[in-house]
């Protein structure tokens, strides 16, 4: 059973300069039980995605073709009223900025009860359940946090309370952006293998954005790849990382300073920058910027199949 | 030595008239930059790493302590006393973007130092060399900060630094928010740089790939104190002091067949108003022993000095895994 399915989504922005495509053909699938990484450097989509999922565009942007299928139904297509239904208690997020997600004035008991008005539970039940939930996301003497204040936690904290909330409604699916950029190293760790352990007890799925390659390959069983805007790669976390196809996934893995391992004072870079999405070039989206690159490059690259759930665009792979 | 800095100190009073106290964000730190060398500063958040660049750079008073910049004591001085070492010294900050004045030009933003210290230049051949240096193009020149990418951002942010030709750079966590295809842009610029012009460089992070690849000596911090300091190759080898060893286990690596041999620490960071007593790290340590809750270890060695009393042997492992209750 797949969670949810993007199928050929396109999403465009008018903006003054013309119509900008955002996201061009992307497809991919999370499935139940699974989590799904998104990797892609500033200006690939990342977020453009997530707001389409959630059907939080901004107003001058919209949904120009394909569908988003959760649990089959095609999102693109719902009411205002019954996305306003799903967000939370079927498809909830975290962000990178846990202040963002709490109110500083209302303190952590009260913001974790008022989330479960949908629950139909009793206040005394609905406290527990918050208490249990702090638990779980090992806040300290649970009982007490209740009636503190956000300011009162620490940031490795808080981003632990964002979890517990995001989570408490026990959805199909969570959407994590960046959630662990603003942590350390420590704390970094310590919330992934939070967030492994709960996915596994909920049974949840879920989409994870990174920008960071070593979270995303501790973290997520299958990964995609995104460049201005597309899919460029997706498969197994083990298929992309360990034989990326893609001259983009190859040239990224390259630039992480993580994987030179020995000492080097150069570090490889991708000369060149992302396009203009309002002028997509024809053919390849990554042509450009491509070591790879051959004259027939100028045309529209195809999807092809590496191997069993393994496929990168691109004119130069052979199966 | 370009900075020697000795037993440095920096309080901030906290509380109110009646019970007014302090709590030390920088708690005795001691180290030395040489010429044309890279000196890297690592910890978590709140260790006082930015606290300590910001007094070694004069923009916050010291409470004790000495700080000696090419051999002579800075420590002392203040106002329009500061403004020669300026010229010496340059900084470059945290956000790309937001260190950059939002009113003025490319080309004004990289030669201010110019006008500041009024040296005579031709300021247009001037802006257009620096550009060149850090790898932009002229027409760079008249633009604005928002027409900036955050990689563009940050080589404006390294023109502006050498501008002057300095001769130490403190940078403050130089690529903290660039993808990693930039950082390699801008850590290799630096690299550059320090080679062409002999620069040093204190560079502040909490990134290790990062120290790994560009500082040819690091210092760990805990809680306002250095931990352990010396050579960043010896430091990754084989980390002597268990906190040490506990970051450089946390690093995630792209590799999803990487084995996870993982020191698990509590997170819960210590407060600085409650400084723990004996060893500050004992509350976290999986290592820590009777001794380490009573007396405070003093700092051991010469070139590589740790902060422990019982450092660790290369590749040793933390005693049994005690399961925390939650």
């Amino acid at each position: 059973m797949t969670v949810l399915s993007i199928h050929n989504l396109n999403v465009s922005f008018s903006t003054e300069g013309g119509d900008l495509h955002a996201l061009k053909d992307v497809s991919f699938e999370v499935p139940e039980r699974r989590i799904v990484g998104i990797v892609g450097e500033s200006g690939c989509g990342k977020s453009t995605l997530i707001n389409a999922i959630l059907g939080l565009l901004a107003d001058n942007g919209r949904i120009s073709g394909g569908e988003i299928r959760f649990q089959g139904r095609d999102l693109s297509h719902v009411s205002p009223r019954e996305m306003t239904a799903l967000r939370g208690p079927r498809i909830s997020t975290v962000f990178q900025d846990p202040m963002g997600a709490l109110n500083p004035v209302i303190s952590v008991g009260r913001q974790m009860t008022n989330i479960q008005y949908r629950s139909g539970l009793s206040k005394a039940e609905k406290a527990e359940r918050a208490v249990t939930m702090l638990r779980r996301v090992r806040i300290p003497d649970p009982e007490a946090a209740l009636t503190r204040y956000p300011h009162e936690f620490s940031g490795g904290m808080k981003q632990r309370i964002a979890i517990a909330m995001a989570l408490m409604m026990e959805p199909a699916l969570l959407i994590a952006d960046e959630p662990t950029t603003a942590l350390d190293a420590t704390l970094e760790v310590a919330t992934i293998e939070l967030l492994q352990e709960l996915q596994a007890q909920i049974g949840c799925s879920v989409l994870f954005i990174s920008h960071h390659l070593g979270v995303i390959a501790e973290l997520c069983e299958d990964v995609v790849v995104m460049y201005a805007g597309e899919v460029v790669e997706r498969g197994t976390t083990r298929q992309v990382f360990n034989n990326p196809r893609h001259p983009y996934t190859e040239r990224l893995l390259d630039c992480d300073p993580a994987r030179q391992s020995s000492r080097t004072r150069h570090l490889p870079t991708i000369p060149g920058e992302i396009p203009d999405l309002r002028d997509r070039p024809n053919g390849c989206i990554f042509a450009p910027r491509c070591h790879r690159r051959a004259p027939v490059c100028d045309t529209t690259p195809p999807e092809v199949a590496v191997q069993e759930g393994h496929v990168a665009r691109c004119h130069m792979v052979m199966p | 030595m370009i900075l020697s800095v000795r037993d440095l100190q920096v309080s901030f009073p906290v509380g109110r008239l009646m019970n007014r106290s302090a709590i030390l964000g920088v708690a005795g730190v001691s180290f030395d930059i040489a010429a044309g060398e890279t000196f890297a500063l690592v910890g978590e958040s709140g260790s006082g790493k930015t606290t300590l660049a910001r007094a070694v750079s004069l923009l916050q008073p010291i409470s004790a302590g000495e700080i000696a910049f090419d051999g002579k004591r800075i420590d002392g001085l203040r106002g329009a006393a500061t403004k020669p070492l300026r010229r010496e010294m340059a900084m470059m900050f945290q956000d790309p973007v937001g260190s950059l004045s939002p009113r003025m030009q490319v080309r004004d933003i990289v030669t201010e130092a110019f006008r500041v210290h009024g040296v005579e230049a031709d300021l247009r051949a001037e802006a257009d060399r620096l550009l060149s240096l850090v790898g932009l193009s002229g027409d760079f020149a008249n633009r604005f900060p928002h027409q900036l990418s955050g990689g563009q951002a940050r080589r404006v942010g390294v023109a502006r630094a050498i501008a002057l030709n300095p001769k130490l750079i403190i940078a403050d966590e130089p690529t903290a928010g660039l993808d990693v295809s930039v950082q390699g842009e801008v850590l290799n610029l630096l690299n550059d740089l320090r080679e062409r012009l002999g620069l040093a460089m204190l560079i502040i992070t909490h990134n290790l790939h990062v120290v790994h690849h560009v500082a040819d000596r690091m210092a760990v911090m805990y809680l306002g104190r250095f931990v352990e300091t010396g050579e960043t190759e010896a430091i990754f080898q084989a980390p002597a002091h268990p906190y040490t060893a506990a970051l450089l286990s946390a690093n995630p690596e792209p590799d999803p067949d990487k084995a996870k041999d993982r020191i698990s620490l509590p997170a819960e960071v210590p407060s600085l108003f409650a400084r723990p007593k004996g060893c500050e790290f004992h509350t976290r340590c999986p290592w820590a022993q009777a001794r380490c809750k009573t007396e405070a270890p003093a700092a051991q060695g010469t070139d590589r000095r740790v902060a422990c009393h019982f450092p660790l042997s290369p590749g040793e492992r933390p005693p049994a895994v005690q399961e925390t209750t939650p």
